[in-house]
């Protein structure tokens, strides 16, 4: 049996937790007092922190290679605290003198979603969304989620600059779901609420002329995504929603420059750069409503003990490959695993579900029929399940 | 702003703690300081999102770990569970002491001092 890695572990059989440096010193320049401590370990100063956060950005576009001077962007505004600090670095940038500035130019959208709030509270939001682009400098562009679900026709008329144009009302959430079955679980309206964000997102960009657009998922958000996309069997997602770069059009890509980045990172650069940031009041939800909150409170529980927890989904989720195939499926856009000779995880899950729901004899030459995926099918095997809570295919 | 102070203290209890440590009682001021709620969290302090509060300081060395449970007594107005677990805050929560991070300072074991500024940021999205 292989001994390799045992000595890791004490007597006990436990493994030993890892100390926060004791040291009064940056771990980086080693000379002033430490401020805060990254991944559980590692003691850094204020400006030494601060200095990373914005090469680790830097870097991360600069490695990918993608934009040219020039290009158009497009970012994804939320209300949180993720995107002003991303809105924050791009501002950094632009703004600098030296040869590293930052030479594209961003456009600001923000889709209007937050139908647990009141109609005022929900102005406020806009108003305050506003206000904070409005501050850095860059145009801010409204879209109503609700508008573009019910009317999937043209886009130019739904994007508007002015927050008084944005129509906001009471019945934008019945008329998000006008097209979906009343009983639709929580889990399901969120998955297609996802997809549809995805899709006007892209749709916004072409209009606005845009090559790349912006979101603002951090480092968790992409393990309880990745997560999430296992649970629901999209499967055929996870290599395009767990990297950097989503190239699923052909026309937009889709970047993630925060992907890097952890929570506690993200707080101390909005604290330490004294971004006012209000944060509107979250929806009150028990984690156990939807697979998508349960499983953030299991990334986040576990990440509290275990620091490697969401590095760990992450490089996983950097291991896979993409499905090739022709056809794309026409929800979610991603390709449809084409036929192949090796039984795929869809037909297993097929043949399972036929063994324990009917009676089969294995003799049949017909069997193998009965469980492979139809041909020329619209929807991949996920959103061929979504579809079903859907009212008008 | 909101101001206040804790004056449940048993008093009984701090006569035999100064007798049997020989530290007696001497009039010092109160400890004063600023809690600070934010990225969500101050939904569940009655959405205030300052707090200047003071302890009786003369009988006691009061910790977060201490604090915690002030605020959970006389400040939390909902859910507990989204504040506390196990004698700290919950996975998510960071907490800030002078603009520094508390896993620099022991954590819940940190002296409070006076004038000292803590800050609670929920980095929760849901629930």
């Amino acid at each position: 049996m292989c001994s390799v890695g045992d000595d890791l572990f004490d007597d006990n059989g436990l493994m030993s937790t890892i100390e926060v440096s004791r040291s009064k010193t940056c771990n980086k320049c080693k000379t002033a007092e430490t401020h805060l401590v990254l991944r559980n370990k590692d003691a850094y100063c204020k400006s030494c922190f601060l200095e990373n956060v914005t090469h680790k950005f830097k870097s991360t576009l600069g490695k990918s290679r993608l934009i040219r001077p020039g290009n158009r962007v497009l970012f994804l505004y939320e209300d949180n605290e993720a995107s002003t600090a991303l809105l924050h670095m791009v501002r950094d940038g632009l703004n600098l003198n030296t040869p590293k500035k930052l030479n594209f130019c961003p456009v600001i959208v923000f889709i209007e979603d937050l139908y647990h709030l009141t109609i005022e509270e929900r102005h406020n939001v806009i108003e305050q969304a506003n206000k904070v682009i409005g501050e850095f400098h860059f145009d801010l562009f409204l879209v109503s989620l609700a508008q573009y679900a019910g009317n999937t026709g043209s886009i130019d008329k739904l994007i508007c600059q002015a927050s008084e144009v944005l129509p906001i009302s009471e019945n934008d959430e019945h008329e998000l779901f006008r097209n979906v079955q009343p009983n639709t679980s929580v889990t399901n309206k969120k998955e297609l609420i996802s997809i549809l964000k995805r899709n006007l997102l892209i749709e916004v960009a072409k209009h606005l002329d845009c090559k790349f657009i912006f979101t603002n998922e951090i480092s968790q958000d992409i393990a309880i995504n990745l997560l999430t996309n296992v649970s629901l069997a999209c499967g055929n997602r996870i290599p395009i929603e767990a990297g950097f770069c989503d190239d699923i059009d052909s026309q937009v890509k889709i970047l993630r420059p925060l992907y890097l980045f952890d929570s506690k990172e993200i707080e101390f650069y909005t604290k330490y750069n004294n971004i006012n940031y209000t944060h509107s009041r979250n929806e009150e939800t028990n984690p156990y409503s939807s697979i998508q909150t349960l499983l953030e409170k299991f990334v986040v529980d576990l990440q509290a003990n275990f620091p490697a927890t969401i590095n760990t989904i992450l490089k996983i989720g950097d291991k896979l490959d993409i499905v090739k195939g022709d056809i794309s499926c026409q929800l979610c856009k991603i390709p449809i695993c084409e036929q192949s000779s090796q039984l795929t995880s869809e037909e297993s899950t097929r043949f399972s579900s036929l063994v324990s729901t009917s009676k089969i004899d294995l003799a049949d030459p017909d069997l193998s029929n009965k469980f492979a995926p139809i041909n020329g099918k619209a929807y991949c095997f996920s959103c061929d399940e979504l579809s079903k809570c859907l009212l008008k295919r | 702003m909101c101001y206040v102070s804790l004056r449940n203290v048993n008093i009984k209890n701090i006569s035999n703690f100064a007798f049997q440590t020989g530290y007696f009682l001497i009039s010092m001021a109160d400890l004063k300081i600023a809690l600070e709620f934010g990225g969500g969290a101050e939904v569940l302090v009655g959405n205030q999102k300052v707090h200047e509060v003071a302890f009786p300081s003369k009988n006691k060395v009061w910790t977060i770990g201490d604090l915690l449970y002030w605020i959970k007594d006389n400040i939390l107005k909902e859910r507990p569970e989204l504040f506390l677990q196990d004698g700290s805050v919950r996975p998510g929560i960071l907490v800030l002491v002078n603009d520094a991070d508390w896993e620099l300072m022991d954590t819940v074991n940190y002296e409070l001092k006076s004038n000292d500024r803590i800050v609670f940021i929920s980095t929760l999205h849901g629930g």
